[in-house]
């Protein structure tokens, strides 16, 4: 496994065929965007705020609540902001749209200048082969004062790196717009879960 | 004395005065409106039109508080609480004008047709429980408002609100996400273009004769039927009146109906076609029209759909489309038109006309007026044509993206691409949609496939419009260099 730098990562998404093609869309900016070895990527319009008033605990064995109940969209356009608070985790969609050949994975990671002021950008950072959608970025913020967010700022970068023996991604997240959030009780891949959680009332 | 209220010692005996009650009464209304306009404020909306127009409305009911203080009589105040009232269908349209219930890309969509057939308009996009489409014109509502309830002195606060080209948009919630179905709005952009060629065809020499000749056998068929009715001679010109007004109103609204759907297939090409189709379906093909829409026959709107689209050859250039992913869709959308055409051969809507003489006549008129009015139709659609031979190059890449699973937003040179039609992805994902079939699994479309190709489809035509903006910007910037 290595990393894909510029010259790589330009002929990747050059590929003849759509399907090898590392699709990023819309690149509004490549030669800015394109860097050494990463993509800068943009926040899009769609803001998931947690309501906590409506949630006493988010619990994998029981559903309680249904994500409608405690999760608040937002949308925000362009040149208007979003204020992230100290301490607050939202999650939001990136403005771009991606589709993965699936000899390819990737990581999101903080651009530096964003992460110094105390953004982190992403918890669950793997992109997986195959992968098609836009990315939802996990935003918090470890700094001591808000931060403004403005719809189209480079706030990540993604990283690629080749993948031998990759099989296309099948997940539930993908071929999703916008923000996303997972249902923690309803992870396709524990089917074992009986076995390891407790049984719980809905 | 801390801990106590003290009351007031002057309490008249009675304070009760009618003017001033209703006056108060007056004031609560305003005030009440003007806070549940400025909770809305709050809401995410699209693009700036919602955000316009509470404005306006802010300004408006803050002035009328002095309307209200100056009203000198019952009436007025009561006049008044009419107009707060019946505005409050306002907060009905600003409550469902943001993002969770309207999609962005069909109001941005909107946005930039209608500013191609009129610059700078503001276009509220809101949901309705009714399945039906409509667009609105506000802008008289709101001069009215002004001219009627704002002292001249004050009025110029309102210049930029009354001056703008202001549309209440409606469309079905059910069909929120599908932007395909609102292909139909190309119908609804129609309807100014086909009230405008009424007004110019009445001042035509052709438009004149024609209107004679009906009148014509409009004394013809009143002369005939009262042969049979010798007790209602004596009121001959009044039936003849009557008759002509509402062949006149059938006629016009046949024309209204017909040049819209023209206006449709020149803004969105074969995609108003299926739209149309699938909207239509629902109803009897051959219903004659009746009150008070007077809607012509479905089947006659699709067979005029079909001959506008053939005379621009349209279908002929989509169902051509070279490359093997198009040929994989094309035999499913020439049936589809195929299964149109059947409908549209047959001429059982003709007879239904027949039935009714004075719908004949109105009939008849439209015949005469039709090809003016499909030319003028045309013409009056130029700055939002859509060029189905440049589509035709782009689609199949386009619906390569969706069997991929990739937005259909842009085609060739990945690292220059070029940006296609606004229109086009609509086009696409019906072409996708009307195979019906899965790419990646060749299974029957399912309701999630669907969904998925919806907002595939909406993020699309966000995309289009957010490259077009962001390159016409690039392009001012480097001027400015």
């Amino acid at each position: 496994m290595s990393v894909l730098g510029h010259d790589e990562l330009i002929k990747l998404m050059s590929a003849e065929s759509l399907a090898d093609r590392l699709i990023i869309t819309p690149l509004l900016n490549k030669d800015q965007q394109v860097s050494e070895a990463s993509i800068d990527i943009r926040l899009g319009n769609d803001f998931v705020v947690t309501r906590r008033g409506n949630i006493d605990k988010l619990d994998a064995a029981a559903d309680v609540v249904g994500e409608h109940r405690y999760q608040t969209k937002h949308f925000v356009n362009f040149k208007e902001c979003f204020y992230l608070h100290p301490h607050e985790l939202v999650l939001a969609g990136t403005l771009e749209y991606f589709r993965l050949p699936t000899a390819v994975a990737a990581s999101v990671t903080s651009r530096s200048q964003w992460g110094r002021a105390g953004l982190v950008i992403a918890t669950a950072t793997a992109v997986h082969p195959g992968f098609a959608g836009t990315i939802t970025l996990e935003l918090l913020n470890l700094g001591e004062v808000p931060l403004v967010l403005y719809p189209g700022t480079s706030v990540a970068q993604i990283v690629f790196y080749s993948c031998v023996g990759g099989t296309p991604y099948a997940g539930d997240m993908g071929m999703r717009t916008g923000a996303h959030v997972p249902k923690l009780s309803k992870d396709r891949k524990m089917t074992d879960r009986r076995f390891w959680l407790p049984d719980k009332e809905a | 004395m801390p801990g106590f209220v003290t009351l007031c010692p002057d309490m008249p005996d009675q304070a009760f005065d009618t003017l001033d009650y209703w006056r108060r009464r007056t004031h609560q209304l305003r005030e009440g409106l003007l806070r549940r306009i400025d909770d809305l404020s709050a809401s995410d909306y699209p693009e700036a039109s919602a955000s316009y127009i509470i404005e306006f409305l802010l300004a408006f009911f803050e002035e009328l508080g002095a309307r209200i203080d100056k009203a000198s009589s019952e009436q007025e105040l009561r006049f008044i609480s009419q107009l707060i009232q019946t505005s409050g269908i306002f907060l009905q349209w600003l409550d469902n004008a943001h993002t969770a219930q309207t999609p962005r890309a069909l109001a941005l969509l909107l946005k930039e047709l209608m500013d191609r057939m009129q610059p700078q308009s503001v276009v509220l996009v809101v949901p309705q429980a009714e399945y039906n489409y409509g667009i609105n014109d506000l802008g008289p509502k709101l001069k009215w408002y002004v001219e009627e309830f704002i002292p001249h002195s004050r009025q110029s606060r309102f210049e930029k609100f009354v001056n703008a080209p202001l549309k209440l948009v409606a469309f079905p919630r059910i069909e929120r996400d599908n932007l395909r179905a609102h292909a139909i709005f190309g119908h609804e952009l129609g309807h100014p273009v086909a009230d405008d060629f009424l007004d110019w065809e009445a001042l035509q020499p052709e438009g004149k004769n024609a209107q004679a000749e009906a009148n014509a056998k409009v004394a013809q068929l009143v002369e005939t039927s009262l042969k049979s009715r010798p007790d209602l001679a004596d009121r001959a010109l009044e039936i003849s009146v009557r008759t002509l007004d509402r062949v006149l109103e059938i006629r016009n609204r046949a024309l209204q109906e017909l040049v819209s759907d023209a206006v449709g297939i020149h803004i969105f090409g074969p995609s108003a076609l299926f739209a149309m189709h699938e909207l239509l379906w629902h109803g009897d093909w051959d219903l004659p029209p009746q009150q008070p829409q007077w809607y012509p026959p479905s089947r006659m709107r699709l067979r005029l759909m079909l001959q506008v689209l053939d005379e621009k050859k349209s279908l002929e250039l989509l169902t051509s489309c070279e490359g093997s992913i198009s040929k994989k869709y094309m035999a499913d959308v020439a049936a589809f038109i195929q299964h149109s055409r059947a409908i549209a051969g047959e001429t059982t809507d003709q007879s239904a006309l027949k039935s009714e003489p004075d719908v004949l006549i109105a009939y008849e008129w439209v015949a005469a007026s039709l090809p003016a009015a499909l030319k003028f139709a045309a013409e009056k659609s130029g700055p939002v044509l859509y060029d189905i031979s440049v589509a035709q190059k782009h689609l199949p890449e386009l619906l390569e993206r969706i069997e991929l699973g990739i937005p259909p937003n842009e085609v060739g040179d990945p690292l220059a691409p070029e940006t296609v039609d606004v229109r086009s992805p609509l086009l696409a994902s019906w072409v996708y949609k009307t195979k019906g079939v899965d790419a990646r699994t060749g299974q029957p479309l399912s309701l999630k496939d669907i969904d998925k190709l919806n907002l595939q489809t909406l993020l699309a035509v966000e995309y289009v419009l957010l490259r077009g903006k962001y390159e016409q910007h690039t392009a001012a910037t480097e001027v400015q260099k």
